[in-house]
């Protein structure tokens, strides 16, 4: 019989089999490839220097789809990243980062 | 629908009062809306008494960096839940629903989330309260409710696509009680320390690489879901549930789901369905 310790202790070693194994996935030179493909990569090592595009994807997609640039008018956008600035907390930075990226990208 | 006001204090904190999405709880915060949710259904767990979904009060939320990594973070005090006492089914369960601030005590809760690195993020929720009504012998039953997820999103040139993982496993824990003392209520008296926990796992790939377009419209998505309470036997069964779900993204916000759900609540017979669901969002 399962008890719920018994589930805990699998949730956790799901979490760290998951966690453990994230590059498996990822090719040695994803970053570099995240560069020059798509802007719907979410491939990156490390949150330092990120533009404001991969903080736009990158944040986006750990929930929904992005949407293009050129669906929203630029005060749309300012709203909507507003909204996902309280929602996904990030920061006032980056806050600032997408929403030039996503005006200067249309 | 809810409503809140919120005041950005600096870049790493901003404010807010109103009705709000309960942080504690980081399905219905970010994956609820159905053209976010994978699934036609919502899992089990986050939403059946474990976890708080809908907060009245105020918090206090942010995200900082820490070297490489990022960090975020969400505080709030609200009404908190209502601890049911009357029927056999849900006494020593919680009410999340109810908008009565039945006693001077208030719920206290927060999620602290940590990203190592872009689209890997680690979380922990939690909320403590007084769900009983002042004055009553239940009054000073303390609840506390808890919760670890998981997100993780990843792109992939070895697969040719997306894959996202997210799970959450959620427990709570009410004080023991005695229900119905005197038994004029018919089931007592009954006296047992309420326990429930639960949770979900959800794998999901779209080949986002490929160039047919309609393969790269189609998500592909698995999810286990969970719920099971102690003691057995009172309020929800325990219920294990496995889906299979096929979507076809129309635009970036607007999808059509369908899904097929082995569904084995314990002691009952099986409720396997077969889902088909339709969203946009705006």
């Amino acid at each position: 019989m399962i008890t719920a310790l018994h589930r805990r202790i699998l949730a956790a070693l799901v979490l760290l089999f998951a966690s453990t194994s994230w590059n498996l996935l990822a090719e040695p030179n994803a970053k570099q490839n995240a560069a020059a493909q798509s802007s719907s990569a979410v491939s990156s090592d490390s949150y330092m220097g990120l533009s404001g595009e991969e903080l736009w994807s990158n944040n986006c997609l750990r929930c929904h789809n992005i949407r293009p640039p050129t669906m929203y008018s630029d005060a749309q956008w300012d709203v909507i990243v507003h909204h996902v600035r309280l929602r996904a907390n990030i920061t006032g930075q980056e806050q600032r980062a997408i929403v030039e990226f996503l005006k200067s990208a249309k | 629908m809810n409503a809140q006001l919120s005041y950005l204090l600096s870049d790493y904190i901003a404010l807010g009062v109103g009705e709000f999405f309960s942080p504690s709880n980081v399905f219905v915060e970010r994956f609820e809306p159905q053209w976010i949710n994978k699934l036609p259904d919502r899992p089990l767990a986050v939403y059946h008494g474990i976890l708080p979904n809908i907060s009245v009060g105020a918090q206090v939320r942010g995200g900082f960096p820490i070297g490489p990594t990022r960090a975020n973070y969400a505080f709030y005090v609200s009404n908190g839940p209502v601890l049911n006492t009357f029927d056999a089914r849900t006494a020593g369960t919680l009410d999340f629903n109810s908008y009565t601030d039945n006693n001077d005590n208030k719920a206290v809760g927060g999620r602290v989330g940590f990203l190592p690195t872009p689209g890997v993020e680690v979380g922990y929720g939690f909320e403590t309260s007084k769900p009983s009504f002042q004055g009553t012998a239940f009054s000073d039953l303390q609840a506390l409710v808890q919760s670890v997820d998981l997100e993780i999103t990843r792109d992939s040139d070895l697969l040719k696509g997306r894959i996202n993982l997210f799970a959450q496993y959620a427990w709570s824990h009410v004080d023991h009680a005695v229900y119905d003392p005197d038994g004029s209520l018919g089931f007592g008296p009954l006296a047992f320390t309420s326990k429930q926990d639960g949770g979900y796992a959800e794998l999901a790939y779209r080949s986002t690489k490929v160039d047919i377009d309609f393969i790269r419209n189609l998500e592909l998505i698995f999810r286990w879901d969970h719920l099971s309470r102690d003691p057995s036997g009172l309020g929800d069964p325990e219920e294990t549930r496995w889906t299979l779900g096929l979507n076809y993204w129309l635009s970036p916000s607007t999808v059509v789901k369908a899904a097929y759900e082995w569904d084995q609540p314990n002691g009952e017979p099986n409720e396997n369905a077969l889902l088909l669901q339709a969203a946009m969002g705006f």
